[in-house]
């Protein structure tokens, strides 16, 4: 019976042969002339059997793209601050003086025009915004979580009952390994990170207060994971399970 | 360049912005390194800045012609770092191990060593023995590649790969005596 092991260095001996037959990879552009069909069959063969050979090559060229961007905490999910950082060296490499778009929005009149619309709606806004503010009001519906083990079960947690647009939650420290700082994450279902606090420190009443948008989460289960930080070290502490529920 | 944008260098941010991490990410998806793959995707927008005055289209077709430079970089870069493996000499005198006996090979079995070289003449004779065709379709279909991306690789139908493969698997069977 053959093995895999065997078809594997048959495969292997049968590459090395026809790479030293071959000689060099074709061009991308023979390749790019090869998928449109636009090369002679004695050329075509050739390309067909470099492909055979060439498991690197025939994986560039049938490679899906990604379709969607990453998210925070994705694999090869990159930041804006990478994306800013790239964007710099990249116009060093093309010799260009491309002023960033956010800046440069101002020479078109009617963009101009639309931007003072919602700056004075902004404002009024603002204004609203800023009464309310001005005025003593009661935080109500602070929901204190319970770290996983306390809660019994495998309960998810509790039930959010969203004061408004956002809702208050409470993750106490006491009872934890006591570390200088702490970081925050909110994870989804699937353990995906949603959201990184950086690195903070607990109230003096040893919880930390965060208070959650009702429009950043969809409804779903999810935990807050609280890890302590001293330097570089990192170590996950406890988790507090939530659910947000479906809007009324 | 496409007409809906009024200056070229805001144009060409926006398909950075839009872009750039998708790119980024097909180059790790093939295992390039994270430094090697921003390398390679700076050059893909290179390319797509330096050749945006050809392109005309909506941002699907911009996509489309993002994408067929960025497969060129890739295709492009195996083939220099074959040519680089191939002139430069591979020996590092630095390295500690350069000087030192190989590890003894462990005592071979003869009798199972003998059955392996059988086993895999006998396999490499038929392989050799099926139709340029069928060989080139088991071969890509062993190495992993499904019907569809063998299909395109040869460019030939998906119905052609089958039958070919199992033309192939047929004659394999016969060949090397196996049931299955």
């Amino acid at each position: 019976m053959i093995r895999k092991s065997d078809w594997d260095a048959v495969e292997e001996e049968l590459m090395n042969e026809e790479r030293r037959k071959l000689g060099d990879p074709s061009t991308a552009e023979e390749m790019l002339a090869y998928t449109r069909g636009e090369l002679s069959p004695e050329q075509e063969e050739r390309v067909r059997e470099v492909l055979v050979c060439r498991p690197d090559l025939a994986e560039a060229l049938t490679k899906p793209f990604p379709e969607d961007d990453a998210q925070p905490g994705d694999p090869g999910y990159l930041s804006e601050a990478e994306l800013d950082k790239q964007w710099v060296r990249l116009q060093g490499k093309i010799g260009s003086n491309v002023v960033p778009i956010r800046t440069d929005y101002w020479r078109n009149a009617s963009l101009a025009l639309a931007a003072a619309l919602v700056l004075a709606l902004g404002g009024l806004l603002w204004l609203a915004q800023a009464r309310r503010v001005d005025e003593p009001r009661v935080l109500s519906g602070g929901q204190l979580l319970m770290p996983e083990g306390r809660r019994g079960g495998s309960t998810p947690g509790p039930v959010l009952s969203f004061d408004g647009e956002s809702q208050l939650v409470s993750v106490s420290v006491i009872g934890q390994q006591e570390f200088p700082a702490y970081r925050l994450d909110i994870v989804n279902s699937s353990d995906r990170r949603l959201w990184a606090s950086g690195v903070v420190k607990p109230r003096t009443d040893e919880t930390f207060g965060i208070m959650l948008p009702r429009k950043f989460l969809k409804p779903g289960e999810y935990r807050i994971v609280l890890y302590g930080v001293d330097g570089e070290r990192s170590e996950r502490l406890n988790a507090y399970g939530f659910v947000v529920p479906e809007q009324p | 360049m496409s007409e809906h944008y009024a200056g070229r260098d805001e144009y060409f941010e926006s398909v950075y912005r839009r872009y750039y991490a998708r790119v980024y990410r097909f180059y790790r998806s093939l295992g390039v390194s994270d430094d090697e793959a921003h390398d390679l995707a700076q050059d893909a927008f290179k390319r797509f800045y330096e050749q945006m005055h050809l392109f005309r289209g909506g941002p699907e077709s911009e996509w489309a012609f993002l994408r067929k430079l960025a497969r060129n970089v890739m295709l492009n870069w195996i083939r220099g770092r074959t040519a680089l493996k191939r002139d430069v000499k591979l020996v590092e005198l630095d390295d500690p191990d350069f000087l030192e006996d190989p590890p003894a090979p462990e005592k071979p079995d003869y009798a199972e060593k003998e059955q392996e070289t059988l086993r895999r003449n006998r396999l490499a004779e038929a392989l050799r023995g099926l139709p340029e065709g069928q060989r080139q379709c088991i071969r890509l279909w062993v190495q992993g590649h499904k019907y569809n991306e063998i299909a395109e690789l040869l460019r030939i139908s998906v119905d052609a790969v089958k039958s070919r493969l199992r033309d192939a698997k047929k004659y394999l069977r016969a060949q090397l005596g196996e049931e299955q």
